[in-house]
């Protein structure tokens, strides 16, 4: 028993770290990039500051969000890219610090043209004139299109102004240009065998997935891409909420789904079975958001009944705490009314095949034939025998807890967990929305294990076999 | 059980399952879904399909399809309005004389059956939604993205499915062996496979950042990494045949895949598919129909793994075995083709929930191409108005009966495979 659970664990903990390095490697897939925002938002009423203040600026903003460090303990890149990469705080630059090494071959002109480039706009930007208008358009498109061809008409427009009298804008020109020459240079020498050749690096503990997991098990999320407001504050508030409505709706969907799905089982057959089973395959196709937005249509809105609120919590105005129940559960009806039948139609499914499938055993006909009360026999014998899947469905009430909800929760715009992701998605704050992910997979994988572990408080047996139930 | 056999256990199969009159009745529906989405261009169009204007004769609906494969000039004949608008001597119209995305300014949220403003001539059978476009004329052209959908992301589903779920079952843990030079072989070929794929992508795709070649180039990119894959797996095989390795370590494929299944489901499904969807700044379908497959494989992966694990110890392997067949080829020829019933539930219940997943996020507003008409979309627009019953009420029966029809085939078979047994 005790190795066991043990091994259960174990098992646990591997698979977290696995689902945690996929749902990592997504994260940094996402568009946008926070360093930029926060740049772009912080910049607003500032006075003009030199490159290099600007530079120390965004490598400190990577640094709070460990973005100046590589990625994972390991990278595989060409023997060509130094290890230099993260010196560049932006995640674009870096791309085409990169994608510049690959097609060129040289390392020192892609940092450099990438560099004056930065220069360049902070530059004009802060001194605006009529003639930089063509320069700050191409350097705007050069941006989103990197190939030699954008960089070369880049360069024509550069070489014809004439600086004058700014003689730093002057240096970085001639700079400039010489880096492209270099540049072209190295593309006409053609594909360099180089980059077939990988090298490994180990960079230690200093990386994002290192921090990121760190900090996600010491319970610390950071802060929301979009707001910049804790993300565990916006997550503690908006669980409240998601809990409430799932627990309510899964402990009505037990209590009405069990005696249902056993009695129907119990008369296999009868009229009374088909109409349960064909009842609850129809709720099963119902599309909750439509019969949400069905109850809305016919029981929340002026132009037919108007019984229910149509959305939200209410205004809360009420401090007293009975009042401000009644009101909240008075705006919950619907939602929990749509969380609860879709549950309500799975249950008495499981329920109604595990209780089929143990009433033909033979130890129930031996209990029945020794004289024992139907009763005792269904509740007893039959049922606690098929309480299997029953366990695996009691484990999905864990994960949802935070995404058990999701449309529900949009369509009657109530301020939960399901939503909180959705809106995340919307602005693209990836920090919260994969926070959300981690837990509810963290969550998913804890309601595995608590089941496993409530498998064998049923049938012993599970924990004597050889390889425990897992494998064959 | 020899092949001539099966195929007359699953021809009764199949008669049993349409015996019942709702499975019937299902089958039909999902039939007459099928003529909609192959069809629906002839049933729904704002084109007449036939037309007599001035003296000449046209074929609007044809010439566009003309137009579409190349072997017409002419988009379609320029009159210089709209179709509707026109006088002709003769002309016959679709069943529904509008598309999905025809917007009728005048006639905006009609309830159904009521006169039109503009030309009573062209009524709107089922009402308008938001510019006027037309309810019936939207749920033709979504019964097309819905079963799309579906079908493709439970197809390449069912083939993740059949793969993981088939080596697990059949191999188990001690049974699938390799010489420890495969092994290290796969692992390093995997890694340089991901390391090249990376590489050309990275390289290619500075030249063009239009999103058709950004996807044929993923796809270049993961053909040079299974190249890559291929030649040092290849290496490892010469090397074990240079040096005749013989001993070998088993691989517990059944461990492995179960836990990458739990990985997979551990993910919420829902959240997933909305994350992946709404990182792709581009939308498109596709996107959508591998996200789905993504999610659905684990499902029939489990099935085919129950089912094999039972199969495989059954007496026409061990003869099979005895004659000499390799383990893949009686894999593959004997123990996945008996193995088809549970599959083919497992179809059946994916088709309808993949059909749910997108209407769900098209309801949602995220993924699905913004000019596409689709169930999940149309019943958005209810929400705007509350008012129009007829929003809410069409698109909503449409998905309830696809995925009521689909649930019922499944429920159908399984209940029979189990009286088979």
């Amino acid at each position: 028993m005790f190795r066991y659970i043990l091994l259960r664990l174990g098992y646990f903990v591997v698979t977290f770290i696995v689902v945690s390095l996929a749902l990592f490697a997504l994260s940094r897939m996402a568009p946008g990039d926070p360093v930029d925002k926060y740049m772009a938002e912080d910049a607003e009423g500032m006075p003009y500051e030199s490159y290099a203040n600007y530079q120390a600026r965004k490598q400190k903003i990577a640094q709070s969000l460990y973005l100046d460090s590589p990625p994972f303990y390991l990278s595989i890149t060409p023997r060509v890219v130094p290890r230099n990469v993260y010196s560049f705080a932006s995640r674009a630059a870096r791309k085409w610090y990169k994608q510049l090494i690959y097609i060129t071959n040289r390392p020192a002109d892609a940092k450099g043209l990438i560099d004056n480039l930065g220069r360049i706009e902070l530059l004009i930007s802060q001194k605006p004139k009529a003639e930089y208008v063509n320069l700050k358009n191409e350097l705007a498109r050069i941006k989103n299109v990197h190939n030699m061809e954008q960089i070369h008409r880049f360069a024509n427009i550069l070489g014809i102004i004439e600086f004058e009298k700014d003689k730093q804008l002057t240096a970085i020109q001639t700079s400039t240009l010489q880096h492209i020459n270099n540049l072209s240079a190295g593309k006409a020498q053609g594909f360099h065998f180089g980059l077939l050749l990988p090298k490994i690096m180990w960079h230690g503990k200093d990386n994002q997935y290192h921090h990121w997991i760190k900090n996600f098990v010491k319970g610390d999320f950071g802060l929301s891409d979009f707001d910049r407001r804790p993300v565990k504050t916006r997550i503690w508030s908006a669980l409240k909420w998601t809990m409430i409505i799932n627990i309510v709706s899964i402990c009505l969907a037990y209590l009405i789904s069990i005696p249902l799905g056993v009695h129907s089982a119990y008369k296999a057959g009868s009229r009374f079975d088909k109409n349960v089973s064909w009842i609850s395959m129809m709720l099963y196709a119902l599309p909750s958001f439509w019969v949400a937005t069905m109850m809305i249509t016919f029981f929340a809105s002026s132009e037919w009944l108007h019984l229910f609120p149509s959305g939200g919590l209410g205004q809360g105005s009420t401090n007293a705490f009975l009042s401000r129940m009644v009101e909240v559960a008075y705006h919950l009806v619907l939602p929990i009314f749509c969380v609860t039948y879709l549950a309500l139609a799975f249950i008495i499914r499981q329920v109604r095949g595990a209780m089929h499938n143990t009433l033909e055993k033979d130890f129930i006909k031996t209990a029945k034939a020794k004289g024992l009360l139907d009763k005792q026999v269904l509740w007893k014998h039959g049922f606690k025998n098929s309480l299997f899947p029953l366990i695996t469905l009691f484990s999905n009430i864990l994960p949802a807890t935070i995404a058990g909800s999701v449309v529900i929760e949009i369509i009657f715009s109530i301020p939960g967990m399901g939503r909180l992701a959705f809106n995340g998605i919307l602005q693209q704050d990836w920090n919260l929305v994969f926070t959300i992910m981690m837990l509810a997979t963290l969550l998913t994988l804890m309601g595995t294990l608590l089941a496993d572990v409530l498998y064998t408080k049923v049938d012993p047996r599970i924990s004597l076999t050889k390889n425990y139930g897992l494998g064959e | 059980m020899g092949s001539e056999n099966r195929h007359q256990a699953e021809r009764t199969l199949w008669q049993a399952v349409l015996h019942s009159s709702a499975a019937k009745g299902s089958a039909w529906f999902i039939g007459l879904l099928l003529f909609f989405s192959i069809f629906g261009d002839f049933i729904a169009n704002d084109k007449p399909l036939y037309a007599k204007v001035e003296g000449k004769t046209y074929y609007p609906i044809f010439n566009s399809y003309a137009h579409a494969l190349g072997l017409s000039d002419i988009k379609h004949p320029d009159l210089g309005s709209d179709w509707h608008d026109l006088t002709f001597d003769k002309s016959l119209w679709p069943i529904i004389p509008f598309s999905g995305s025809t917007l009728d300014l005048q006639n905006t949220y009609k309830s159904p059956f009521t006169a039109t403003k503009k030309n009573n001539r062209f009524r709107h059978l089922l009402g308008t939604g938001v510019l006027g476009k037309d309810v019936a004329a939207g749920i033709i052209e979504g019964t097309r993205i819905a079963l799309v959908v579906g079908l493709i992301a439970i197809f390449f589903a069912a083939l993740i499915g059949l793969w993981v779920g088939a080596i697990a079952g059949y191999f188990g843990d001690h049974y699938f062996r390799l010489s420890w030079i495969k092994i290290v072989g796969l692992i390093i070929g995997l890694m340089m496979s991901i390391y090249y794929a990376h590489l050309s992508f990275q390289i290619w795709s500075v030249e063009d950042q239009s999103i058709f070649m950004q996807g044929f180039l993923f796809f270049s990119s993961i053909a040079v990494g299974l190249l890559a894959a291929v030649f040092i797996f290849g290496l490892s095989h010469l090397l074990e045949r240079i040096f005749r390795i013989k001993s070998s370590i088993a691989v517990p494929m059944d461990i492995l895949l179960m836990r990458l299944i739990e990985i997979v489901n551990s993910i919420p499904a829902l959240l997933i598919l909305l994350v992946v969807a709404g990182m792709f700044e581009q939308r498109s379908i596709w996107i959508v129909i591998f996200i789905i497959a993504f999610i659905k494989w684990t499902g029939i992966a489990k099935f085919v793994r129950a089912e094999l694990l039972r199969i495989r110890s059954l007496d026409f392997i061990q003869s099979a075995r005895a004659t000499g067949l390799s383990e893949w080829s009686i894999l593959w020829r004997h123990a996945v083709p008996n193995a088809m019933t549970p599959v083919l539930i497992t179809i059946a219940f994916g088709v309808a929930s993949a059909i749910l997943l997108e209407a769900t996020i098209s309801f949602l507003g995220i993924g699905i191409d913004q000019e596409v008409m689709s169930w999940g979309k149309m019943l958005a627009q209810a929400r705007d108005k509350s008012s129009a019953w007829w929003l809410a009420i069409f698109p909503g029966m449409m998905i309830f009966a696809c995925v009521m029809a689909f649930n019922i085939i499944g429920d159908r078979i399984r209940q029979l495979s189990r009286l088979h047994e």
